[in-house]
């Protein structure tokens, strides 16, 4: 499994952001995004999931796994996007929440054995039916990028994902995700202004 | 300060509370004003045998409940397809005349394009070979079709209002970009994760829509079913017989009316937590949407027609008004006329100062109260938590009037307005309105009031060393711009009443609300369409004045210059 982006392009208000970046991601390997604020780090990944806003002009080609996805709708890209604010949908339980990840051609049996499964590894395993405001920060963190990931992306992208945390917190995560991230074999695209976020054997882009 | 502002609050609650409750009274054979002084169940059982009450009952219920789940959906529906895009500012921009339309005046309009002369059966006649009328029941339909239709016309757009505002309290751009990373089509995120959300912030205004439109009167008259009519008309007819006796049976028919709107509300309870329960798996069985397009296109479709009928049914007023000739089939009128005019303004002159008069006092008194209740309930932040709690309570029962059906409550007023000899003045009909002008005024500020920077008072006070100064002058000023629109909009509140104006001004009250209504029953076409334009241009105008005083430059504005 490989993302590769040629020759993107990316400006706003007449402002140029990004022009002409080509590159690679691979499967199992983090290729991180580095750069001051407003340099178009997240426009980036909005570009890759198709949700740049009106106000941006983007340009470029999008292959995945040698196929162009760069016009097929968002919901079609298979590309799972992890923000920053680690949304969770209050009307939801956090068991639901977890459900609300996972595809549907899964029998009610296999969603409920993920569910389960996706908590203890969250070390939650008793917090199913608690509305997910009565987590705290990392806790939230953990459900949501489990979230992500039990939706099965064929990419995974990761919006500046430990910057609202506090430090102690922030490294936890930090392991959190890379140890789910090692198990995937899928390609990883972070987005970060914090050099310590990066992991060691990862491929950078400075912008 | 927290004294005048609780005053006002008990003031009127207490008006509201004792209206209703001096209703139930008089079900029950209980008007000593009128030497009815045993209590009985005689009332009920001459309801229970009135002709036509389970059918009255039902019309009323299923265009009320009908209208209001049908704009409250396509209100959902129009956000959805809307957010982010030029629909959004196109419906900025055209909700601010919508709302400032009077339903009345609008539904003259509307009768003037669907009735069987009207413009849409002249368009249709060159295909359909029609010389004469076609026999059209689209007007006073015995099915009220076409007063759910008005009432979705009018109560959607004031719903898309309320949501707009509602949504700038959700991360929706988040929201959106995490269920499309999780797969999900657009149209389904919305409805799976973001409807939800905004129903629970919206849902008091879909009731106060619910319970206006299970008792409105005027337009039930003009376009409603007449034989029977709806429930809360015959009960007007009741209240309005001469003969004395029916005065108990008109108000057990009120407080009917409040069981009804009760049993409605208690319905659209159920039917939530039915929908709770029944789609909480197909929220998350993890089906991603189809059809989504489809959903979009017919939203805008929807909102496209809104448009259209209310342009047409604006132009349709101007049209008649000055119409001379305009015969069947033809779609262009034959000759014009300004003799609509000539005959209508003497007769309209008197009806248009009253107006004027009680809707400037109306909601001048209803800007000055909310005012005055909102800002003791923000200084009540910093102070005890009874104070806090106190506020809540009051900011929340303002609410109270819009939740109960006027004819209930608005008979008992008029009970202890005949009591104290204060019926048929129009300071008594301005109070009526307060009741009305008040909770609009007070919403529409609540918002800005809220999120106003203390910064800038504190900043002045300092400077000053004058509170009163530090509010006048620098407060008001900046939330001049919410004032002066609220202000419009209770003024356009009062001008749309037609039960308080009924109830309090005895007869000797009117306005070109009450004429309007009388005339649309049997009235000349042309009188009809200069009265309802009257009515449209009313709070429009009133709009456009504050529009241009909050556009004017306050610096150059000497005489605030001055007192600055």
């Amino acid at each position: 499994m490989k993302l590769e982006v040629r020759n993107l392009a990316l400006s706003v208000a007449g402002k140029r952001l990004v022009s002409d970046l080509s590159f690679i991601a691979r499967a199992g390997r983090v290729l991180a995004i580095t750069g001051p604020s407003g340099c178009g780090k997240s426009s980036i990944l909005d570009f890759l999931c198709g949700t740049l806003p009106g106000s941006f002009q983007g340009s470029g080609t999008i292959m995945l796994n040698d196929r162009d996805i760069t016009s097929r709708p968002s919901h079609e890209r298979g590309i799972g996007l992890q923000l920053q604010d680690h949304l969770l949908f209050p009307h939801l339980s956090v068991s639901e929440n977890l459900a609300f990840g996972i595809p549907s051609f899964y029998s009610r049996s296999e969603r409920k054995q993920k569910i389960e499964k996706a908590l203890s590894e969250c070390q939650l395993p008793n917090f199913g039916r608690n509305n997910p405001l009565t987590l705290s920060g990392g806790q939230r963190a953990r459900i949501s990028l489990m979230r992500t990931l039990l939706s099965e992306p064929k990419v995974l992208l990761l919006d500046e994902p430990f910057s609202k945390l506090d430090p102690e917190l922030r490294q936890q995560f930090r392991e959190f995700v890379f140890n789910r991230v090692s198990e995937l074999s899928i390609p990883v695209i972070m987005v970060t202004h914090d050099q310590a976020d990066i992991p060691e054997a990862s491929e950078t882009i400075k912008l | 300060m927290h004294l005048a502002a609780t005053l006002v609050a008990v003031l009127f609650f207490a008006v509201v509370l004792l209206g209703t409750v001096s209703a139930v009274l008089p079900a029950f054979g209980y008007l000593p004003v009128l030497g009815m002084t045993t209590l009985s169940f005689a009332p009920w059982l001459q309801l229970w045998e009135t002709p036509g009450l389970a059918e009255m009952l039902w019309w009323s219920f299923f265009s009320g409940v009908g209208a209001t789940l049908v704009s409250m959906l396509l209100a959902l529906a129009f956000v959805s397809a809307a957010w982010g895009s030029r629909f959004w500012h196109q419906a900025e921009r055209w909700l601010s005349p919508i709302m400032a339309t009077p339903h009345l005046a609008l539904s003259v309009g509307l009768i003037f394009m669907i009735m069987p002369s009207g413009i849409l059966a002249r368009g249709l006649s060159p295909f359909m070979d029609w010389q004469g009328p076609p026999d059209w029941h689209t007007v006073q339909d015995p099915w009220a079709l076409s007063l759910t239709a008005l009432l979705i016309l009018k109560e959607t757009p004031f719903l898309i209002l309320m949501l707009m505002v509602s949504i700038r309290q959700l991360p929706v751009r988040e929201i959106l970009r995490t269920g499309l990373g999780l797969g999900y089509q657009s149209w389904t995120v919305w409805v799976k994760l973001i409807w939800p959300q905004l129903y629970s912030r919206t849902r008091l205004s879909m009731l106060t829509v619910l319970v206006f439109s299970l008792s409105v009167v005027d337009i039930a008259i003009v376009l409603g079913p007449a034989t029977p009519p709806t429930f809360a008309v015959q009960v007007l007819n009741w209240f309005q017989n001469p003969d004395l006796e029916f005065q108990a049976l008109a108000s057990a028919g009120s407080v009917l009316l409040l069981l009804l709107v009760l049993a409605a509300i208690a319905l659209i309870i159920v039917l939530e937590k039915l929908a709770s329960s029944l789609l909480r798996g197909w929220l998350t069985s993890g089906y991603r949407g189809a059809g989504g397009c489809f959903w979009s296109a017919l939203s805008i479709i929807s909102w496209k027609t809104l448009l259209v009928v209310f342009t047409g049914s604006s132009i349709m007023l101007l049209i008649w008004s000055f119409v001379w000739r305009w015969r069947f089939p033809a779609f262009f009128p034959q000759s014009w006329s300004l003799k609509g005019w000539e005959r209508a303004w003497p007769r309209l002159l008197e009806p248009l100062e009253m107006a004027l008069l009680i809707g400037v006092v109306s909601a001048f008194l209803a800007l000055i109260f909310s005012v005055l209740i909102l800002e003791a309930g923000r200084k009540s932040q910093t102070e005890s938590p009874f104070l806090r709690k106190m506020h809540r309570l009051i900011g929340r029962a303002m609410y109270l009037p819009l939740l109960l059906p006027q004819l209930t409550f608005l008979f008992g007023i008029q009970v202890w307005l005949i009591r104290s000899n204060a019926e048929g003045h129009w300071l008594s009909v301005a109070l009526m309105h307060l009741l009305f002008v008040l909770p609009y005024c007070y919403l529409s500020l609540s918002g800005p009031w809220r999120h106003y920077d203390d910064r800038h008072t504190a900043q002045a006070l300092m400077l000053s060393g004058s509170s009163v100064r530090a509010f006048f002058q620098v407060k008001c000023l900046i939330l001049l711009k919410p004032l002066l629109a609220s202000f419009a909009l209770g003024f356009a509140v009062s001008i749309a009443q037609y039960l308080p104006t009924l109830f309090a001004g005895a007869g000797r009250i009117t306005t070109v609300t009450t004429e309007t209504v009388a005339l649309a029953s049997g009235g000349n076409r042309k009188i009809m369409a200069v009265y309802a334009l009257v009515q449209m241009l009313l709070p429009m105008l009133m709009y456009g004045l504050m529009v241009l005083l909050s556009a004017w430059r306050i610096k150059s504005w000497r005489p605030i210059r001055r007192w600055v």
